[in-house]
This record gives C-alpha cells, structure tokens and sequence, in this order.
C-alpha cells in the first residue's frame, strides 16, 4: 500500500476551516493559485455566500517532507472535508469514519467553542488521531497562548498545538509534516472482500450518482460488479477515479484510498451516506458500522406561489432528491395555499439552503411555511400518529396527549452572560441539567429543550444575548409529552391552515399575540379592514386589525417623467405576484415565516 | 418620420437653478451662482440644436416645429437674469415655429419676484405663472425649508397680475409634517382668496436620497397617515369645487378654460420635447431623459452628443404606448376614450386590459363606461393600484 494518510478538519464555524483546506491543497502543488477560485472545496453557490459546507468533499493531495523522519517519501493525502453544520452531524460522522485522524482547528481570536468540543468529542468518540491546530495567528487580536491553554484542558500539550495563519500561509509546511508524522496510515486488507463507506456523493448528469467512498478492505475496479448492502442495489462500476481536486480516473481503488466511482446509480435515494459498497460475487458478510438511514428532523410545506407552477416544483424537488437524500417530501394540500409538497429537513439550515437553492437554480416563486418537528400524538383510541404538520392535528375530543421531540443542547458562553442564556432556555422550557466552569473565563451549559423551541429564533436570541459570544451545540433526545395546543391564525375570518402553529398552552396567549402583532407588520395593508385573529381551540386569544389602505397615489408624473414612475408601479405589482392570494388577501411570504420570529424582540 | 405640419409639439425647457435645495425635492435642481444661468443657457441653445439633427439615437424634431405650449420649468426658472431668458426664447423662436403656442408657462417661486422680471417674462411671450406656494401655514413652510412666507406669495401674485398675467397658478402641498386638516383647510382658504385661475394639490412623497427620506427614516417626520392624508385630499376637492374649480386631474383643479393645455399633452400620451438637465420627452413613440449631473450634461453637449440618461431611453411599441396611454390618461377625471386609443393605436385597451379591467371595476376602483374609463372617487385615491396594472416596461 502506499503512503497514505486520511484526514479531515473540524472546526467551529468560521474558524477557518476552508481558507486552511485551500492551503493546503495549494501547497502541496494540487492546484496552484490561480487555477483556485477561493476556498474550492466550497462548490454550491449557496454555501460560498454562506461561508458554510453543506456536503463533504474530498481531494487527494501529494507531499513529499523536506525534513524530518520521513524526508523524501511521497505520501497521499486524502482531506475529506465535512459539513460545517449541526444539522448534518450524521454526514459529518460518515466523513469522520473514513478518515484516521482530524486536525482540531481553533480560533485563535476566538478559542474553544461549542462546536469545537461537540467535533473534539465525535472525533474521539471514532478513534481518531487528533493534532490541535491554532489558527488566524496573523490577526492582532490573537490570543493563541489562550486558545493553546484551552486545548491544554483537552488534553493535548503545549507543543502538541501548531501554530497556522491559513491566510498568510504560516505554519503550513509544519502542519502537512505533523499530519504525516502523527496521523496513522490506514490499515486494512487489499486481499479482503470489498468494504468501502459511502461518505458523500454527487449528481452528475451523464454518469448518475457518483458516491464518494474510503476503501477499507479489497480492490474496486472499473467492470467489478457491486452491491450497496443497505440499500440492496446492485450496479456495474463504469469508471473509478480520485480526486485532485477535479476528477481523474485511475484503473483502480486500493484499500485505504479515497476515491470516487461511478456505476449509472439513478438517485442518491439507492445510495445513502454512510452505506458499504462490496463486491455482489463475493460480498463481506456484513455491512460496515455506523449506518443510519436519514431521518429529517423539522418538515415544512413548499408551495408555488402560482398554481402553474406546481409540476415545476415537483421535478425540481426530484432533481434535489437525487443529490439530496436527506431531503424528503410528498404531495400536500393547504386550504390556504392550494397543492404543493410536505417536505422533510435535517434541520433549520438545510430547509433554507434547499428553499433558497430552489428559488435560485429553479427561478421558482414559492412560499414556505413554517417548519414544524414531528410530533407524536396519542388517541384516545389508544392509536398512536406522527404529526408533521400542525394543521393535520386531529380534533382536541379525540387526544390524549402530544408528546413533542426534545433535545440536549449544551452552550458554552462568557461567564457574564451565564445570566442571559439561562433566562433563554428557561423562557423556552428547557430543564437545566448541569453549568460548568471552563477555562478562559467561559462556562458550559446544558438544557433540555423542546427542538421545536430552537426553531423559533433560538440561535438569534441566544447571539443577541451574549453579544454574538455564545455557541450552541444540541442533539436529538428522545420524546416527552407536553402540554400542547393547536395555534390557530384567522386572517379576515377564515383560518389560515399553513400559519397553524402548535405550542405549549400557557404559552398559547402571550405567542398569538405577537403573531398577529408580526403579521399586521409583514402583511400590506389591503383595500379592506382586515381582522388578524390567533385561536385556541375555536377561541380567539389575540386580535389586530390591519387597517384599509386609504391613500396610494402618486401625486404627479412631473415633466413627463413617465419612466421612472412606471418602473415603481412595474415593481410594485411584481412584489404582490409573489404573494399568495388567501380569501381575498395578498400575503407575501415572509408572513408565513412570522411565526419563527415570535420569541423576543431582538 | 415628423414633418413640421405634423402635430403640434409641446416644449419642456429646464432651469435646474435654485437658490437653496428644499430638503423635500427630487428634481434636477442645482445651485445658483452669478453667471451660472448664462452659461446654461448656452448650453440649452446648443441642445436644442442637437434636437434637430437626424441620424441621432433618438427621434429628431424638424427645424421649425410648430409648438403649441412651452413650459420652464426648474429648479426656478426665476432666478436666472431676465436677459438670459430672453436669449432663450429668441434662440428657440429661430429653431421652433413659437407663433402658434396657446400657453406658455414659467414657474416661480414667491421670494425676490421683481416686477421687471415678471414683465420680461411677459414680453418673450409668457403667459401663465406657476408659484410654488405650497402651504399659508408659517410652520409647515419652515418644515419644508422654505424661503418665503405666505405675505409674498400674496405679493407674487399682485405682481403677476400687475405684468399682466391672466392665467396664475398655486401649487399646493398636503401631507405635510405636522399638517392637519384644518391648517390645510386655512391653505386652501388663503389661496382662493388669491383668485389663482388654477390650483394644483400635490400630496408629498418623500423621496429615497432626499433629505426628509433620511429624517423619515430616522423617525424625525411626522407626517400625517394616509388616512388623514386621504381627509386632506377629499377636503380639497370639495372645498375646491364649491368655489369653483373644476377638478380635472388628481392633483389639478381649474377654473372653466383653464386646464393647463401642456399637462394635459402629458397626460394624453402626446408628444412632448424635453430640453435641459433631467429633461423628459417623448416623440414618435420613443421616450427618453437627458441625465440630471450637470458636469456630464455640459461634456456631452459641448461635445455634440445628445446628453442622453441610457437608463430612462426606450422605444415603446404600439403595446407599450397604450399601456401608458391608460396609466396617464386615467390621472384625467374625465378617464380615456377606447374609440380613441383604439383610432391611436390600433388597439382598444377595454379588450387588450379586459381581465384588469373587470377585476378592478369590481373592487371599485374603475368606472367602465360605454366608450370611456375612468377612475372612481375611491380610485382616485388609490390610483397606484389601477395603474400598476398598466406599468408593463
């Protein structure tokens, strides 16, 4: 086998993850300056302009040490880089899996952060070789002595830390030595049965669903036939490759590679993150650890704004699918908003990626509602239903009780703003498990909320709270039952299915009445009194009243400056055309998020 | 293309010169200096040379055009020397064929109006005087950062009348800060009591790069809503009509035989020449505006080149011209004709809007008649929703 090394970066976000990985790619003569357009293994549009990764990649680089105990040697270095995002923590567990050790990357402006110690913990958690890496040295407000102490309590040592400014290059040759000299090669049995992990995987038009693998055991080559042992399919590899980071062919994967291959697979639906590819004639008996098929944590309805264009929508949500597993969704009715789809999430920040990538790639006009976690809702009956929508919840005679998805969250703040975080998570039902001390001045919270209560502003609030210090880090935990409501919106009497919320009863008053109050704000005015009304069981609780539109004129089109005023008008009607006509009011979409910004005034 | 006995043109002449900028203006409007004016003048001679020209990006006019109204508009056309205006108007007189023109109006601001300056304006063929009187309010005219006081509004027009002027206009703000009905109500009071042949109401709009944008933003404005707004206006229209001014615009009231004849060429969709910094026209189917930064207004004339705003040129169409055909003609009370357009245009907008149309008679907005439309009392208030419907670019 040659000299290889598999490693990832993790990191909290912003701490640099990207601009390192471009270094190293850049160093090691894999793509030189130009040729990069910045951060390279950032490709979605989307993601660049968020600075965030949604999907792992993965490129193969080659170094050879100048110095030191391996100088001379080639080794290949295999960087799979993996979704920035607790939303993605499963993908970010397939990628850590097929790596052997990860560069812990911090701040060095910023230190440890909740992230970073979710990541150092995961990391651990697959047995892999860590070397902490200070990062962003080059600033002036720098405290990598801090950030070098704060690693120290996790573990490592002093010299152990690397000292790296990914943006002027500091510390990079020493960095690429240290993963050569520290990260353990891959070990694994070119002679066994096939055993490689899907971490990732693409669409390509021509080639269909090429999967992104680590080869464990054996040897994949163009022509072998292979089956994916969860998903069951059986596929003829048409071509293997590596990546540097474009796609290059090779004649074949060895264990302990990365790579790439294709084999005509239709739709990321048939080959799942974190599946194993073996050989259908001579297959392992049993599947890789570690699989878990995906389950979308906070669903949302996704209408077209204009009823032509709801075939549009579907085959772009089956074009989204097919890169997409996590991504879900079937056909929905809204009495409000008319036929569109229930689409599933991981969470918050991949419904808005998808929605946003919809809108852009497809040039669609659609209105989201608001999301909603499952929630599961036993019947007198004795009959048990999983509710994603809250317009669906059967009618109050016939539950029992609703039990809502929970989760643990941990935040990790400046000890000033203890105070503040606490009030947060109180004033969103969490229960208070445990507050302790770190160094550096920070402590560490940890809550049990409801997810639907994250959902609601959560991360907003908390940044506003702690003037942008506090980080959050939570995973799913379970079920419990709750007190819970159906929050019912009547916009000019009729109620308004898709702005259905359902919320803890005492807090059912106080939520309508900022609902209407965001509504009257986000909805423009008509030529009508419209009544804004929150109910509770048939019982209205808050009411507004969006006053008629009495004057809207333009007072003269002066010197005959016709155009300028028409392109007004022009813009003017385009805006109402993205609005959902309910009744006969225009609601434009941000209203159907208001619900989402109900928590406290920023 | 045009010949000179084609129908009349209208001409629009702009004198950007102020001696302040109003922090509520939007209008190409720059600083008066001694000599400025002069200098402009020239440069608008030269202009309006280049109009003339074939072959240009836009539609020419031909050499002895008769014109039917003229308009200087500003800015205030007032404060430039009454020689410089004279020039102006000789050096129009020698390109346009000005025997024929039925009005000719300046406007003025009510400060510093000299009585030789008035007559001037009479001798080079004005007739009709523009005063921007805006409120009689003290208050509401510091508000706006006016330089006057409603007692020289009073004396603009004693001296207009002494010049000889026989048609006089007031302009008039509602919905101003700190505005209320009843001070609108002593406005409307104080300027009848002028005699003015003509009153025009503007409500104010309060433009993005404006100074009151920014106060606004900030919260400094209090401004009436647009229910006390929409008091304001129905106030003015009643008051208005029971002394005698017919409504025939939005915003424009007039004694019988006094409808400005040059606004109603806008508002008709007829065909108007624009002269000057930030001046609009529209010829032969084709609208355009020259650029309002007068450093590039003054490089492009002197270089010969049409000093043209690329963003605000563009060739309607026989679609595009009925559409703003309807967006202007319903401003008019009176609303349009389909046998008219349909004879203009080759198009008749009660089939081409027909589904518009129907939708807005039903909410009130538009009366549909047997030949005619026309906006109803409610749309007039809400004219923005009827013509957006006809803002097609």
């Amino acid at each position: 086998m040659p000299d290889i090394r598999n490693f990832c970066i993790v990191a909290h976000v912003d701490h640099g993850k990207s601009t390192l990985a471009d270094r190293l790619i850049e160093r090691t003569g894999t793509l030189d300056r130009r040729a990069m357009s910045e951060q390279v293994l950032d490709q979605l549009e989307v993601e660049r302009e968020r600075g965030i990764t949604v999907k792992a990649q993965a490129v193969r680089m080659l170094y050879r040490p100048s110095r030191g105990p391996s100088a001379g040697r080639e080794f290949v270095l295999n960087l799979i880089d993996t979704p920035g995002h607790v939303d993605f923590s499963y993908e970010v567990s397939r990628a850590l899996a097929a790596c052997e050790g990860a560069l812990l990357l911090v701040d060095a402006t910023q230190g440890v952060e909740a992230q970073t110690l979710a990541n150092f913990h995961l990391a651990l958690d697959h047995g892999l070789a860590l070397v902490p890496v200070v990062n962003k040295i080059d600033l002036p407000n720098a405290d990598p002595e801090r950030a070098r102490r704060e690693l120290g309590e996790l573990g490592f040592l002093p010299d152990e830390c690397l000292l790296v400014s990914a943006k002027e290059g500091v510390g990079v040759e020493e960095l690429l030595d240290a993963i050569v000299e520290r990260i353990p090669p891959p070990a694994g049995d070119p002679g066994a049965p096939l055993a490689a992990l899907i971490f990732d995987s693409r669409y390509d038009a021509y080639k269909g669903v090429v999967p992104y693998v680590r080869l464990f055991d054996g040897r994949l080559a163009r022509g072998d036939r292979v089956r994916l042992m969860q998903s069951g399919g059986e596929y003829e590899v048409t071509e293997v490759g590596v990546f540097r980071p474009q796609p290059v062919p090779v004649d074949e994967l060895v264990a302990g590679e990365v790579g790439y291959f294709a084999a005509a697979i239709r739709s990321a639906k048939e080959c799942r993150v974190g599946d194993t590819v073996t050989h259908a004639d001579r297959p392992r008996p049993m599947p890789l650890p570690g699989y878990r098929p995906a389950v979308p944590m906070v669903f949302a309805g996704v209408y077209p704004v204009s009823a032509e264009d709801y075939d549009a929508l579907r085959e772009a949500l089956e074009r989204f699918q097919l890169n997409d597993a996590a991504l879900v969704f079937e056909p929905e009715t809204s009495a409000a908003l008319g036929f569109g789809f229930r689409c599933g999430f991981l969470g918050l920040l991949h419904m808005e990626v998808v929605s946003e990538r919809l809108a852009r790639e497809f040039g669609l006009d659609l209105v989201t509602t608001a999301p909603s976690v499952v929630y599961r809702v036993r019947l007198r009956s004795g009959e048990v239903r999983e509710i994603d929508n809250p317009a669906k919840l059967p009618d109050r005679s016939l539950v029992e009780a609703i039990a809502e998805p929970m989760v643990l969250a941990e935040v990790i703040a400046p000890h000033e703003f203890v105070g503040p975080v606490m009030e947060l998570c109180q004033g969103r039902r969490g229960r208070f498990l445990a507050l302790d001390y770190l160094g550096g001045e920070r402590a560490r919270l940890s809550y049990r909320l409801p997810l639907a209560e994250i959902m609601f502003d959560f991360f907003d609030q908390l940044k506003s709270r702690s003037r942008g210090y506090a980080t959050l880090d939570y995973r799913p935990d379970g079920y419990e039952e709750g007190d819970l409501v159906k929050l019912e919106v009547l916009v000019a009497g009729e109620p308004v299915d898709a702005l259905a919320t359902i919320v803890a009863r005492g807090e059912a008053e106080a939520r309508g009445h900022k609902l209407v109050k965001q509504l009257k704000e986000l909805i423009p005015r008509q030529q009508f009194d419209v009544a804004l009304q929150a109910a509770v069981g048939g019982r209205v609780v808050a009411r507004e009243t969006l006053r008629a539109l009495r004057k809207d004129v333009l007072a003269k089109c002066y010197g005959g400056d016709v155009t300028r005023k028409r392109k007004l008008l022009e813009r003017q009607r385009e805006g109402k055309k993205r609005m959902k006509r309910v009744g006969r009011v225009d609601i434009p979409q941000e209203a159907f998020l208001a619900v989402l910004r109900t928590g406290e005034e920023r | 293309m045009r010949t000179p006995a084609a129908r009349p043109l209208s001409l629009y002449v702009h004198l950007p010169f102020c001696r302040a900028k109003c922090p509520y203006c939007d209008f190409a409007v720059a600083l008066y200096r001694p000599g400025r004016p002069e200098a402009y003048v020239e440069l608008l001679v030269a202009e309006a040379e280049l109009a003339l020209a074939e072959g240009g990006p836009v539609p020419a006019v031909p050499r002895g055009a008769r014109v039917a109204t003229v308009f200087f508009g500003g800015g205030t056309p007032t404060v430039s020397p009454p020689e410089a205006l004279r020039r102006l108007a000789s050096e129009l007189a020698r390109r346009f064929d000005l025997s024929g023109v039925r009005e000719w109006t300046v406007e003025a601001n009510p400060e510093g109006l000299a009585p030789e300056a008035l007559s001037a304006l009479r001798a080079l063929g004005a007739d009709r005087l523009s005063i921007g009187a805006q409120t009689a309010e003290p208050g509401e005219l510091r508000a706006l950062g006016r330089r006057h006081l409603w007692e020289d509004v009073e004396a603009a027009v004693r001296g207009a009348r002494r010049a000889g002027f026989g048609n006089v206009n007031l302009d008039l703000m509602f919905g101003l800060p700190g505005q209320t009905v009843a001070s609108w109500r002593r406005t409307l009071e104080a300027a009848v009591a002028l005699g003015p042949e003509h009153v025009s109401t503007y409500g104010l709009e309060v433009e993005p790069g404006t100074p009151f944008y920014a106060f606004r933003e900030r919260g400094l404005l209090d401004l009436p809503d647009d229910a006390a707004q929409a008091e304001m206006y129905e106030e003015a229209r009643a008051f208005l009509r029971a002394e005698g001014y017919e409504q025939y615009e939005i915003s424009n009231f007039a004694r019988p035989g006094f409808a400005s004849r040059h606004n109603l060429v806008y508002w008709d969709n007829g065909d108007y020449l624009g002269l000057g910094l930030g001046a609009h026209s529209h010829v032969d189917g084709v609208r355009w505006g020259n650029t309002r930064n007068l450093r590039r207004y003054r490089e492009s004339v002197v270089q010969g080149v049409r000093p043209l705003d690329p963003e605000a040129t563009e060739v309607r169409g026989p679609a595009g011209e009925l559409a703003d055909a309807m967006l202007l003609g319903l401003r008019r009370l009176r609303g349009v004709s389909r046998r008219v357009l349909r004879r203009r245009f080759g198009l008749d907008p009660g089939e081409v809007f027909a589904a518009d149309l129907r939708e807005l008679a039903a909410s009130g907005l538009v009366a549909l008649g047997k030949d005619r439309i026309r906006l109803t009392r409610k749309g007039l208030l809400l004219g923005n929703l009827v013509f957006e419907r006809f803002a097609l670019g």
